[in-house]
């Protein structure tokens, strides 16, 4: 179902933030810190690899497939390497109402010819439609590039957005965020 | 000179009560001071990622730059937003001797002559929106200032009573101590020393305050059974899993008054002696995580949670957990099931999740405007709660409403205002060139309201009769651009894809409605399918578990109910128009 391609993780750094922020005290907490630490992992890489699941549930001291059958459950996580950029689409029922639709079918489709969760050949754009909500809904049609909103889209400004995502940083890899240390009791 | 940047006091560990009051009495000076305008024009502009998205940081940027060139002391605090988002960028001047002024669409433009103004002693320069003592929809009215009308009198607040919001915009919502200076924490501080556990539900039942996630339980009925059950572990849950289309109230809340849904928690947690609180915070929302995130640092810093909280020995955590972006986990059994780390899946009730709830143990669980007023009944009692709104359905709704319509944003309201009311006249109906034709409610759960159904009261009852819910409040304006066939299809997809695939009916009924959906889409129906599409709509709704499936074809069965004739055209063997006169006529 995915092909997993995990030669880019660190696991390494997994291993480190799994000991500095994700040590359970006891099974009930090691159970709470699988999805944290997914997200952990996924925050600073783009996505989660078959090799970075092994790391957390070795530390966890929980079976990889356990790790696995959460992961695969929740629609955030990525099991391929993202673009440089990660572009999500907002299909809210407010943003369909005020066009989310026509930027789909009048930009994207036509300029981009991915689909949902594909990226670009080039490498540099990942497509994701969030099936959902993003919750702005006072400002749709909204989309959200690397954790940014650019709210009220035109088409036009679509079109921008897009040429400076493709122009820019070449195959440099995302921004690299420092953990978010949302693990533990704290 | 330059920016002013008021200074923060050090956040000091609270030992016990006195220490609180001291910092209580300390704060409000100094926020008071700070709001009178006294020593410095303080200017406070709406900071959120919607306002960013407007571009208010180049208006940021003009202030600074202007302030800097003109060599005047301003000081610029960045608040979270007051719900007009129609408005935003939306920037609020206090200056001594004038009544707080709100201006709207700020763009750098307007900047200079906003400054001229507060040197000039002219308000009403840009777009001046109204004026105000104490905050937006508190029920003290100034007179007109220099021709600027009160906006107690604008049509988007005057119908507004703001509890939960009350702080929404006066606020800096990484700041404890503003909080504390506006009574924050001492509704806390008080169920813990002077109430019972008893007392603090009693007052929470008498003010019948209900669910605000959708179901409409009564909170203190829920509190008082977990104060029953004998356990020694007890844990309380927010449920800030919105997830649903068009629902904002709960990232608004969480953006601009974190400190009040902490304070909600904790009360619940005294009220039935839990031992931890869990927030449950959907993925999708950054800058919520990161502004609740700080507020619980903060709140752990002063003392007012973990071990020994004011030297009263009470131990109460706070944990925050963030979801991974599936909708189901807004369902309450489902999100304690992903807080534990599993799949998550609904399960049968009962048992219910106050008598077995989080790792089995009895759990409070509520919605984060339900915490959010906690506080407010606690300070002003029960009764008083009680008395806004309407019977069966007290106190105030935030309400969000989206769409082609003027007053897109946030509001509070009381219970009891009628569907027109609140659309038309709140919301202040439909943008130009658009003319109204339904209104979605309760997020995707809920059935469409026309314009015959506006004489509905918006209570959790009210709009029953015509199949409409209230649910988490979020609507969205259907205009005359908006096609029914597409919205039906748009929305049993989205069913379709976040049924977590538990129960069957709901699994595949989602599927086989939105495979007909589907051939209507591309016009290619059958007037016998909507017959069919009714008939599987009415098993899903009885034969699934959870509110996902009880409520998934609840809108599409309301859309053929009220617009059969779209789906009707879509039709090939539809009726024949009878356009021309027949020669027999």
């Amino acid at each position: 179902m995915f092909k997993l391609t995990g030669e880019d993780i660190d696991l390494h750094w997994v291993q480190h933030v799994m000991e500095e922020h994700f040590t359970p005290r006891d099974y009930q907490e090691a159970q709470e810190l699988i999805l944290p630490s997914l997200q952990e992992v996924q925050e600073r890489f783009g996505y989660v690899s078959e090799e970075a699941v092994s790391v957390i549930a070795s530390h966890l001291d929980i079976s990889a497939t356990r790790v696995f059958g959460v992961a695969t459950f929740y629609n955030d996580f990525r099991f391929n390497k993202p673009g440089d950029h990660v572009l999500l689409i907002c299909n809210g029922l407010s943003c369909r109402v005020v066009g989310s639709q026509r930027l789909m079918d009048a930009v994207v489709t036509p300029r981009l010819g991915i689909g949902e969760k594909e990226t670009t050949p080039d490498g540099k754009l990942t497509l994701q439609v969030f099936p959902g909500c993003l919750g702005a809904c006072d400002q749709g049609p909204l989309c959200m590039v690397d954790g940014e909103y650019h709210a009220q889209m035109t088409t036009d400004r679509l079109n921008t957005l897009i040429d400076e995502l493709l122009d820019g940083d070449t195959g440099q890899g995302r921004p690299v965020s420092q953990p978010t240390q949302q693990g533990g009791q704290h | 000179m330059s920016v002013y940047h008021s200074s923060h006091p050090p956040l000091t560990t609270l030992d016990d009560r006195a220490a609180f009051e001291q910092l209580r009495i300390a704060a409000t000076t100094q926020y008071q001071h700070m709001m009178s305008g006294t020593d410095r024009v303080v200017l406070s502009i709406a900071y959120s990622e919607c306002t960013r998205a407007k571009g208010v940081d180049s208006v940021i940027a003009a202030f600074k730059a202007q302030i800097e060139t003109r060599g005047v002391e301003i000081e610029i605090r960045q608040v979270g937003c007051f719900g007009n988002c129609y408005a935003e960028p939306v920037v609020e001047v206090r200056k001594a001797g004038w009544p707080a002024v709100m201006y709207g669409y700020v763009t750098p433009d307007d900047v200079p002559a906003i400054l001229d103004g507060i040197r000039d002693d002219q308000a009403n320069v840009a777009t001046p929106l109204g004026i105000y003592l104490d905050g937006p929809a508190d029920f003290e009215k100034p007179e007109p200032f220099q021709g600027i009308p009160p906006l107690k009198d604008d049509q988007f607040w005057r119908k507004q009573q703001r509890i939960v919001l009350g702080k929404a915009g006066l606020i800096d919502p990484l700041r404890l101590d503003e909080y504390i200076a506006r009574g924050g924490y001492s509704s806390y501080v008080k169920a813990m020393f002077d109430m019972t556990k008893e007392e603090i539900i009693a007052e929470m039942k008498t003010s019948n305050v209900r669910g605000r996630g959708g179901a409409g339980f009564p909170a203190g009925t829920k509190w008082e059974s977990a104060l029953a059950s004998r356990n020694d572990i007890k844990y309380v849950c927010c449920n800030a899993h919105e997830g649903e289309p068009n629902v904002f109230k709960d990232r608004k809340m969480l953006e601009v008054d974190p400190h009040q849904v902490i304070e909600g928690i904790l009360i619940a947690a005294v009220a039935i002696g839990a031992s931890a609180g869990y927030i449950y915070i959907g993925g999708e929302y950054p800058l919520a995580i990161r502004h609740f995130r700080k507020a619980v640092k903060d709140a752990e810093k002063a003392g007012l949670i973990g071990e020994n909280i004011l030297g009263t020995g009470r131990d109460i955590a706070m944990i925050v957990r963030v979801g991974g972006g599936a909708y189901i986990c807004g369902e309450g059994s489902a999100m304690l099931y992903s807080i534990q780390g599993t799949r998550g899946q609904p399960r049968t009730k009962p048992p219910r999740s106050v008598e077995y709830g989080l790792w089995g143990k009895p759990t409070v669980v509520n919605n984060v405007e339900t915490l959010a007023n906690a506080p407010h009944i606690i300070e002003k009692g029960g009764a008083w709660y009680a008395s806004i709104g309407v019977e069966k359905s007290q106190g105030t709704k935030v309400f969000t409403i989206g769409g082609n319509i003027k007053g897109v944003g946030m509001s509070e309201v009381p219970f009891g205002l009628t569907t027109g009311e609140l659309i038309m006249d709140v919301h202040l109906g439909m943008k130009e060139g658009f003319t109204f034709k339904g209104i979605q409610t309760g997020g995707v759960s809920g059935g469409v309201m026309t314009e015959e159904d506006f004489h509905y009261p918006m209570t959790f009852e009210g709009v029953e009769p015509v199949g409409g819910m209230i649910g988490s409040a979020g609507f969205v304006v259907y205009d005359n651009t908006t096609s029914m066939v597409d919205l039906a299809h748009y929305m049993m997809e989205f069913n379709r894809n976040e049924s977590c695939g538990k129960c069957t009916p709901c699994r595949l009924g989602t599927q086989s409605v939105l495979e007909m959906l589907d051939r209507f889409q591309k016009w290619q129906g059958r007037i016998g399918d909507l017959d069919v599409i009714m008939d599987t709509s009415d098993q899903i709704i009885k034969l699934s578990l959870c509110g996902l499936g009880q409520a998934a074809p609840v809108p599409v069965q309301s859309m053929i109910q009220r617009f059969r004739s779209e789906f009707e055209e879509r039709c090939i063997d539809r009726p024949m128009r009878r356009e021309l006169p027949l020669a027999a006529d």
